[in-house]
């Protein structure tokens, strides 16, 4: 990581723990702004959006710190970078001024067709070329730090050249991002294909994780799926406070997408991540 | 095998369910028909055929997830045909825009005119179509006639044990007046 890169994410400060941004909770964000540290946006909502909707924006933003997560740049797409819906996100991205801003480690369209979501790539070199050349073009037209998620594979490729960690490590190194890894993700990864997740943390650059995503995972069949609709569990806040304590996290976001609970079910995971947060830094004070 | 022609024929087969179902079954003469060389093919048959269908599946369930949070009327007078006939239309269509969701929403109550559902579900699917053409598209006025009086519908106060509704031509109006939403039904 350049110094001067390192630097600004070291010195940072952390934003705490957030929630990811739906229409539902609008109200209730409002009403608990004392309990919210900040939010995450999904940029793609406010792509081509009409006046009143990035007025809707503009509210937010005045009322807390905002981190633009997009879905679409498709980083790992072979035939590169859409340009028009890089240039819309920059756009979002010069308006809120975040520290930083994020999307994933996937490919979502190819060859016309829009698969709908984040799919995998075949952890391989030349895909790694694929990674490095888009980042650089995204880099080149935003100068905020892009930092990269992880997200939950249901395909293995046989074709693939290392494991997933080298791979992201790799990529994180070579185009000198951060991380923002999905402590969910990761569970569910390492239970749907037997790894272990503390090994996985022991094979990645945490020096190099700037915020996490967390959520309960849902079992559909014998897997496990990241529907975004359930309660954090027992063992992903393990995950959670693992990561907390070798790594100094600047902001971790609670992504609930669907099956809505009670508001303060959400404030009460908030509380929990913002205490294993603090465990970290009052670890900290203490080793001084 | 480029990652490029591994994208383009990856991204047909998880959202194409007969591609997919061909491919599994005949490797060799699916993947020749598409371009792929017998290396290539192999490459992506050795992608296990479980994972593939249900990756495959999880993508069909997510979009028609966000499909059904623009249509609540349509889920509900649809019920348990709702899956099936998505299915079919999402066979058919690729959303292109940024705002892939309400485009998806959007082109299946369209779609659900021609289907083999009751002429109610059809007036409610027509209901939702308006009301997002309305609120998508930034109209002063949306009018939509309905041969069924669907007002309970629409206040969600009918369950499913209910009176159905009765068939009666009515007229659901959306109106911007500055800046404001007014809708009615005449
Ligand atoms: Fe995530």
């Amino acid at each position: 990581m350049s110094e001067d890169r390192n630097q600004k994410q070291n010195t940072q400060k952390s934003l705490g723990a957030g929630i990811g941004f739906r229409e539902q909770f609008r109200g209730s964000v409002f009403l608990n702004q004392d309990k919210i540290d900040f939010l995450e946006i999904t940029t793609d909502h406010y792509l081509d959006a009409k006046p009143d909707k990035l007025g809707a924006l503009k509210l937010l933003k005045e009322h807390f710190p905002l981190i633009p997560h997009s879905l679409e740049l498709s980083l790992g797409s072979a035939e590169g970078i859409d340009e028009e819906y890089l240039e819309k996100v920059a756009e979002i991205v010069e308006f809120i001024k975040p520290p930083w801003f994020s999307d994933h480690l996937c490919f979502t369209r190819s060859g016309g067709v829009k698969i709908g979501h984040l799919a995998p790539v075949p952890y391989t070199k030349e895909a790694v070329r694929v990674f490095v050349k888009n980042i650089a073009q995204v880099k080149s037209r935003i100068k905020t730090p892009l930092i990269l998620e992880n997200i939950t594979y249901l395909v293995r490729f046989p074709s693939s050249e290392m494991p997933e960690s080298e791979f992201i490590k790799t990529i994180l190194e070579e185009t000198d991002c951060g991380l923002l890894l999905d402590v969910t993700n990761l569970y569910i990864n390492s239970q749907n294909f037997g790894f272990c997740w503390r090994k996985f943390l022991d094979e990645i650059p945490l020096e190099r994780v700037v915020q996490l995503h967390f959520v309960g995972s849902n079992r559909h069949g014998k897997r496990l799926i990241d529907a975004h609709a359930n309660k954090t569990e027992r063992e992903i806040w393990e995950v959670f406070a693992e990561v907390c304590k070798r790594s100094e996290i600047k902001g971790a976001v609670l992504e609930r997408d669907a099956d809505f609970p009670p508001f303060e079910e959400i404030l009460e995971e908030l509380e929990t991540a913002r205490g294993l947060m603090k465990i970290q830094n009052l670890k900290k004070v203490s080793a001084v | 095998m480029s990652l490029l022609e591994q994208q383009n024929f990856l991204a047909r087969l998880y959202t194409d369910a007969a591609l997919r179902r061909a491919f599994l079954l005949m490797p060799e003469k699916v993947g020749a028909e598409n371009g792929l060389n017998e290396k290539e093919v192999t490459e992506i048959a050795e992608i296990m055929p479980e994972e593939l269908n249900f990756f495959a599946e999880s993508l069909f369930w997510k979009r028609l997830r966000e499909v059904e949070k623009f249509l609540p009327l349509t889920k509900k007078v649809l019920a348990g045909e709702l899956t099936e006939h998505f299915r079919e239309f999402s066979q058919n269509f690729n959303p292109q825009t940024v705002n892939k969701h309400f485009e998806d929403a959007l082109e299946f109550c369209r779609s659900l005119s021609k289907s083999k559902i009751s002429e109610l579900s059809k007036n409610v699917a027509k209901f939702e179509q308006k009301k997002l053409e309305f609120f998508g598209g930034g109209q002063r006025i949306t009018i939509c006639k309905l041969d069924f009086d669907i007002r309970r519908i629409v206040r969600q106060s009918a369950d499913s044990q209910g009176e159905s509704p009765k068939r009666k031509t009515k007229f659901a109006v959306w109106l911007r007046v500055n800046r404001k939403v007014k809708h009615f039904f005449v």
